[in-house]
């Protein structure tokens, strides 16, 4: 479950356009809520609220062995953020769990979130978060330029170890995303972007109705210091089944230094359930491993029915209809879509022609936002996830829910314990007693208003 | 200290198998105790972070180790008790030829994933598709060659060890041929500080707790904790207390005769023939002893008179020999014959020619030679030169002077073995020792009862032994009783066991095993400093240090 500054900062991004899943970071962000969610590993408790418009803060405490805690501030000068926020007995559960990604075209992604428009003027944050007793501090600072710049400062002081200062760049256009990167611990540097093809429609696809997005993005660290290198490759396949409107999403992840290949298949099944499976193997030491993952939703009882699919649209409806939206064939025409005037006069003529195939669209359409909507609108009130993997032979587990309107989130790692000796043989001995020690568990619980 | 080396234990395997799981052990200590500690092979990043990186994904196993020859160890010089606190200093060689050793590890490649893992999450930026990356590496140190004279000393508080001239040379063999320079550059750097620093500590700090006895564990950590801050290398305890308990008690029970005996009291020398125990000294309850063998007219023919005297009369005997020897084998040495020899004419002139060329040869510069010429058949020419030293009439007085106060005094001490009356029978030639078993025993027995009121001295009888006992081991039968009362039998074996290891300043290896069991039943020996619970001497639970008996 996100925190509760984490949603914070989730809002701001999407009140300043700012597409979070165009980033090469979360290039595979389904398939890591899946898998690699957050377990709690202590007793915390959060206590956030809204004290003003523009300043938010929390309050949190941990019990793991000793107690610690946090205050955390934030102020940001972003206009109706505040609009977008809840508290915890109103807030949609969907928005607070990280669970599948659902990723658009980016051609319509501006479409969806029309509401939410470009800054005309410098939007900024300041998060602040000290820890005590052990007094370290984490400053985080996010400025979202008009253009399509944004650029994060992210720095942490403690007593313990040294500073560290982290800086982003960030370049999202529609299409592309670019980021570079330094922290000065070990002065480490990165370039990461991301690019998103427009996908032609071909012959083999039948659907007309192309809501599937293709992505390639690449990365390349290095620390200086001690010059350790890194870089991997991935290509994002995002689509909806034709029939079902399911969204699946697969992603194949390439590091050529480490000779690492991974891929991953996500689907959303139902609109409250979803699986992932990933697989990967190392083309050098032929290492495999297979993780599977699933998560499952649950209704309240007391929420009313999902409302059933509107009704089809008839034909005749169909040029108001079509013109109304935008282009979903936005891959079919030419880049010269500005002569409104002309397009709307072929839209029309390809309409009376192609009524059949239109309706098929439409249908089509209709099948993958309804299923949308029913997920966006549903009134979920617990989810419950589950994830093992075969080479590290665990089970991760974790449920969260509301309950009386505090969010909850409890979990547990189970781990196969660490082997006690070196020798081969003795190991083979521990092994059948597997499972049996949590290595993680905790409980957290959230409040805000 | 003593060494004992078995031969048995380098001839078949277990030597070196014992080796590799010590070793294994050693080199694992986080996987055992506690996961901190763990020993990261680049030390210097690790100092930077907060967390140790540790890029080690696996314990280390040593899968091979092969010492083809044995380990030679040579004392070159050895200092028992040179100064009052410390019991022994030595210098010894020890070399190590051919020997090998191939340790296996696992070691994750992937240096952004360690580093992504010590790093604070808040700003470390994530990065996709970076798991770990394991490779096997094992290295061979192959064709070991070593060689180091070490300094030794042994105090009260612990052992102490330096090494001086260290030649290792190994050839170095790693799976991975990228890594292999770097390693074996470290490698070289590092063993000057282990064999400087890490070595000397990590035994002193051992046998200290093996001294004291005292907390173990804790205090020993806290030794180790200022060195390990100090140096890159944390130096860990390879030695345990369980090493220790490998030292055969019976070793344990020498070093404390030897000890014991060096600094007792006791007049009475442990050994019957030799003059000293350690080659080239001489300890100070033989010197006697050892005056009385050096070449002199005086010390031949002191013998001879005893050899007279015995057959002439028993009871003068056994006085006159303790005066004779108690005379003439005085610190100062004086190359004279004996009145009597000269009366009675029993001398040889080529033995006392041999003598004189002895002592000449023994001492080049001292003694100037005269010529003298001697004719022979002349009786008068040797018994003049005789005159004409002034020792012989001395000589031929206190024979006669304590013939007669002789009574009872010198009965009392026979009867209990004094040392000083008894040193002399133990001369290294035993043919007093047999001259009175053959012919006067009988006699000896039958006058035993009345010798109370007595008061001539013809008429004191001489201490014998039982006869059978003096049937059984004529040799020993002039051993101190006292002595004799409890080491028995096994005395001679320990003494076998105990002295044969050092032979001509060089330590030899000892194939058969002593008697060890029969040493150790129901009896406590005292010994000194290495006193530890743990061993149990004997069959009582006591402590060691001197429980004198």
């Amino acid at each position: 479950m996100l925190d509760y500054m984490d949603y914070v900062l989730r809002q701001f991004e999407r009140c300043t356009s700012w597409n979070k899943d165009n980033s090469y970071e979360n290039i595979d962000g389904t398939s890591r809520n899946i898998f690699q969610f957050d377990i709690p590993s202590s007793l915390k408790v959060q206590v956030s609220n809204k004290s003003t418009p523009y300043s938010y803060n929390t309050l949190e405490l941990t019990n793991n062995k000793t107690i610690n805690g946090s205050l955390t501030y934030l102020y940001t000068n972003c206009e109706n953020l505040d609009q977008f926020i809840d508290g915890s007995c109103r807030v949609r559960l969907q928005e607070m769990v990280q669970s599948f990604r659902y990723i658009e075209p980016y051609y319509h992604h501006s479409k969806n979130t029309e509401q939410f428009k470009v800054p005309k003027v410098p939007i900024s944050l300041v998060y602040g978060r000290m820890f005590y007793p052990s007094s370290s501090l984490e400053v985080m600072y996010v400025k979202r330029f008009p253009n399509h710049y944004q650029f994060i400062l992210k720095c942490l002081s403690s007593k313990a170890g040294p500073s560290i200062l982290t800086t982003y760049l960030q370049k999202n256009t529609k299409a592309n995303c670019q980021e570079l990167i330094f922290s000065t611990n070990e002065a480490l540097l990165g370039y990461r972007f991301v690019h998103n093809f427009v996908s032609a429609g071909s012959k083999s696809n039948l659907s007309l109705y192309n809501n599937s997005s293709l992505s390639i993005g690449s990365e390349i660290w290095c620390t200086l210091l001690s010059l350790n290198p890194g870089c991997s490759t991935t290509l994002r396949y995002c689509s909806h089944a034709t029939n079902t409107g399911k969204p699946l999403i697969f992603t194949l992840s390439l590091n050529p230094l480490y000779g690492h290949v991974s891929s991953t298949y996500s689907i959303k099944t139902h609109e409250n359930l979803t699986f992932c499976t990933k697989y990967d193997f190392n083309v050098y030491s032929i290492q495999s491993n297979l993780t599977l993952g699933m998560e499952l939703w649950k209704y309240s009882r007391s929420a009313a029915k999902v409302k059933t699919p509107e009704h089809l649209e008839t034909a005749e409806e169909w040029p108001r209809l079509s013109s109304d939206k935008t282009p979903m064939y936005h891959h079919l025409l030419a880049p010269t879509e500005n002569s409104s005037h002309s397009s709307q006069k072929l839209l029309k003529g390809l309409n009376l022609t192609f009524q059949s195939s239109l309706q098929k669209i439409n249908k089509e359409r209709n099948v993958i936002e309804n299923f949308n909507q029913r997920y966006n609108e549903a009134n979920f009130t617990q989810v419950f996830k589950v994830s093992t993997s075969l080479r590290d032979m665990n089970l991760r587990l974790l449920w969260e829910g509301r309950i009386k309107g505090f969010l909850v989130s409890a979990g547990a790692e189970l781990t196969q314990p660490p082997e006690l000796s070196t020798n081969g043989l003795d190991s083979l001995e521990h092994q059948n007693w597997s499972f049996i020690s949590p290595s993680k568990f905790g409980i957290q619980l959230q409040y805000s208003a | 200290m003593s060494f004992k080396f078995n031969n048995g234990t380098f001839e078949d395997n277990t030597f070196n198998e014992q080796i590799r799981d010590r070793l294994t052990r050693a080199l694992n200590p986080s996987r055992f105790e506690n996961s901190e500690s763990a020993g990261s092979q680049d030390g210097k990043d690790s100092l930077k972070r907060s967390k140790k990186l540790d890029i080690l994904k696996s314990g280390i196993t040593v899968r091979q180790v092969d010492f083809r020859t044995i380990p030679q160890l040579e004392i070159l010089d050895l200092d028992v008790s040179a100064q009052s606190k410390s019991l022994l200093k030595g210098i010894c060689k020890i070399s190590c030829k051919d020997a090998m050793i191939q340790i296996t590890t696992e070691i994750e490649a992937n240096l952004l994933l360690l580093y992504q893992g010590v790093s604070p999450e808040f700003t470390t930026p994530k990065l996709i598709s970076n798991d770990s990356f394991t490779v096997p590496i094992t290295m061979t140190f192959d064709h070991i060659e070593l060689e180091a004279i070490s300094n030794i000393f042994v105090k009260n508080t612990g052992v102490g060890i330096s090494f001086n001239d260290v030649n290792l040379d190994f050839r170095f063999e790693c799976s991975m041929k990228l890594l292999q320079t770097s390693i074996e550059k470290r490698l070289k750097n590092s063993m000057q500080t282990i064999f400087k620093d890490v070595l000397p500590s990590v035994i002193f700090n051992m046998s200290q707790r093996w001294f004291t006895h005292g907390p173990d564990v804790v205090e020993d950590h806290s030794l180790i904790a200022p060195n390990s801050s100090s140096s890159e290398l944390t130096p860990m305890t390879i030695l345990d207390t369980s090493d220790l308990q490998d030292l055969s008690p019976a070793t344990m029970l020498r070093l404390s005769t030897l000890i014991s005996s060096r600094q007792s009291l006791a007049l009475n020398p442990i050994l019957p023939n030799s003059v000293a125990t350690i080659p080239g000294c001489v300890e100070r309850q033989n010197l006697r002893r050892f005056s009385s063998r050096i070449p002199s007219l005086n010390n031949h023919y002191a013998q001879e008179v005893i050899k007279h005297c015995t057959s002439k009369s028993m009871s003068t005997r056994e006085s006159s020999n303790s005066i004779i020897v108690n005379h003439f084998a005085s610190d100062f040495i004086e190359n004279s014959l004996p009145a009597e020899v000269l009366q009675k004419g029993s001398y040889n002139i080529r033995e006392i020619a041999n003598i004189q060329q002895r002592i000449y040869e023994r001492n080049n510069e001292e003694n100037v030679i005269r010529r003298r010429r001697i004719k022979l058949g002349r009786r008068s020419k040797p018994q003049k030169e005789c005159l004409t030293k002034p020792v012989t009439a001395p000589a031929a007085e206190p024979i006669s002077k304590v013939v007669q106060p002789a009574p009872p005094a010198p009965q009392t001490d026979i009867h209990n073995l004094s040392p000083t009356t008894v040193t002399p029978l133990l001369s290294p030639r035993p043919m007093i020792a047999k001259s009175p078993s053959k012919g006067m025993t009988p006699v000896v027995i039958q006058e035993q009862a009345p010798y109370v009121s007595s008061i001539a001295t013809n008429e004191i009888p001489d201490l014998r032994l039982p006869q059978a006992q003096i049937n059984k081991d004529k040799v020993s039968t002039r051993l101190n009783l006292l002595e004799e009362s409890y080491f028995k039998s096994d005395l001679k074996d320990l003494r076998n066991s105990l002295y044969s290891p050092m032979r001509n300043q060089r330590f030899y290896v000892q194939t058969e095993d002593g008697p060890r069991p029969s040493l150790l039943d129901a009896k406590r020996f005292s010994f000194v400093g290495l006193a530890n619970q743990q061993m149990k001497w004997g069959n009582d639970d006591l402590p060691p240090p001197y429980k004198a008996e």
